[in-house]
């Protein structure tokens, strides 16, 4: 996705151009309501998070300069407000959403049952190893390995510096395959 | 002869951010046990990379659309509320704020001053804040969160701006529980726009001295 594209239809919605501002929602929707999904668990509660990360983008609009991938603005807004989500619902004491592998699924091309079945299996021992995980570790790990950002670009949107970054991957990675190693699943 | 191992670092060699990884690969050439977690946090990566987005409903964006729209207030200064009570109250209350402010001032003045902040008599005496410096805390100010302390000797972001900081800042200028409770709401960069012009400063001068103590 080009950056300058980004910008230059975010200069546009700046001139109030709603339309402009719709094709960036369309644009960056889906890795916005997945990283919401992975850190909250409840797809209802992805898809309201995730509306409230464009809500709030719109509103500081005209604050937004082309000095970041914009990638890196919103997935930095989404962190926040999942995390205050997190804490909101602590705070009245109600768990996160069902677990994630009782949402209904997904994207993508027509498969075989078995394989469909056996992707489910993979996803579901991913996603247990990974609710073990703090959110810290969960989302630099979602922002790397689903979103494909850099460590500098992680950085931005985890508002800490590089070098945490790289460590905070290491031992992600590290508890991750050790969850899986004994949980006895044959992934690695 | 064998070299060390290099465990800690695979992570950061899968993702090509390694230093030096001429010498991982050669390492991994040699060494079974390295190669071994390297091909599994490979595999791992996979299958983190592999974890499918949920459904986007359709109308997600038209939903955000219509709220966005529904939000957009009449401006503020053309409603009949603010202009015909707000306005005068505000009024009223700016003058109260001014004599109190000006007897701050002067207090501060008398007594030893807790800050070495310049306070300007005269518009001619004020120091401009640093612009680029208060776009950088206006820009980052709304979303930062504190910083943790850094783990590594590779830490490579310069020292930024964190929240605690610009609470400080504010508790130094408008009290502890009002800075609190503007904590709570997280609308830093309301507060920002809020302050007065002296109380910038004072803001700016913080994040400068500690912009440079980074």
């Amino acid at each position: 996705m080009s950056e300058i594209e980004d910008w230059a239809l975010i200069a546009r919605a700046q001139g109030g151009d709603m339309d402009a501002f719709q094709v960036l929602i369309v644009r960056y929707q889906r890795p916005v309501i997945h990283f919401c999904y992975r850190m909250l668990r409840s797809e209802q509660d992805a898809e309201d998070v995730a509306q409230e990360v464009f809500i709030r983008v719109y509103r500081y609009l005209k604050r937004l300069t082309p000095q970041a991938k914009f990638s890196t603005v919103l997935f930095g807004i989404a962190r926040n407000l999942c995390l205050n989500f997190v804490r909101d619902m602590n705070r009245r004491g109600r768990g996160m959403g069902q677990p994630l592998d009782a949402q209904p699924a997904l994207e993508s091309n027509v498969r075989l049952p078995s394989q469909e079945a056996h992707l489910k299996e993979i996803e579901a021992c991913i996603q247990a190893a990974m609710d073990s995980l703090s959110d810290d570790h969960r989302m630099v790990l979602f922002l790397r390995d689903v979103e494909g950002l850099d460590y500098e670009e992680i950085a931005r949107v985890m508002k800490c510096r590089k070098g945490t970054v790289k460590s905070r991957l290491a031992r992600a990675r590290e508890q991750l395959r050790q969850t899986l190693i004994q949980n006895g699943d044959d992934l690695l | 002869m064998s070299t060390p191992h290099v465990l800690d670092e695979l992570s950061a060699y899968i993702d090509g951010e390694s230093h030096d990884p001429q010498r991982i690969a050669r390492h991994l050439q040699s060494c079974p046990e390295c190669a071994r977690r390297h091909m599994e946090l490979s595999k791992l990566a996979g299958h983190v990379h592999a974890l499918r987005a949920p459904e986007v409903l359709p109308g997600f964006s038209e939903r955000i659309a219509a709220r966005v729209q529904a939000d957009t207030p009449t401006p503020l200064w053309r409603q009949p509320f603010v202009t015909q009570r707000v306005v005068p109250t505000a009024w009223a209350l700016a003058a109260v704020l001014c004599i109190v402010g000006t007897a701050y001032v002067v207090i501060q003045q008398v007594e030893a001053p807790l800050r070495d902040v310049p306070i300007a008599t005269s518009p001619a005496e004020a120091i401009d804040p640093d612009p680029e410096l208060l776009a950088h805390i206006l820009e980052r100010g709304i979303w930062e969160t504190p910083f943790e302390e850094a783990d590594s000797e590779e830490d490579t972001m310069p020292a930024d701006l964190s929240v605690d900081l610009l609470i400080d800042a504010l508790a130094a200028t408008v009290g502890e529980e009002g800075a609190e409770a503007w904590y709570e709401e997280e609308d830093l960069l309301a507060i920002l726009e809020t302050l007065a012009e002296a109380d910038v400063q004072i803001l700016s001068e913080l994040a400068q001295d500690h912009w440079d103590e980074g």
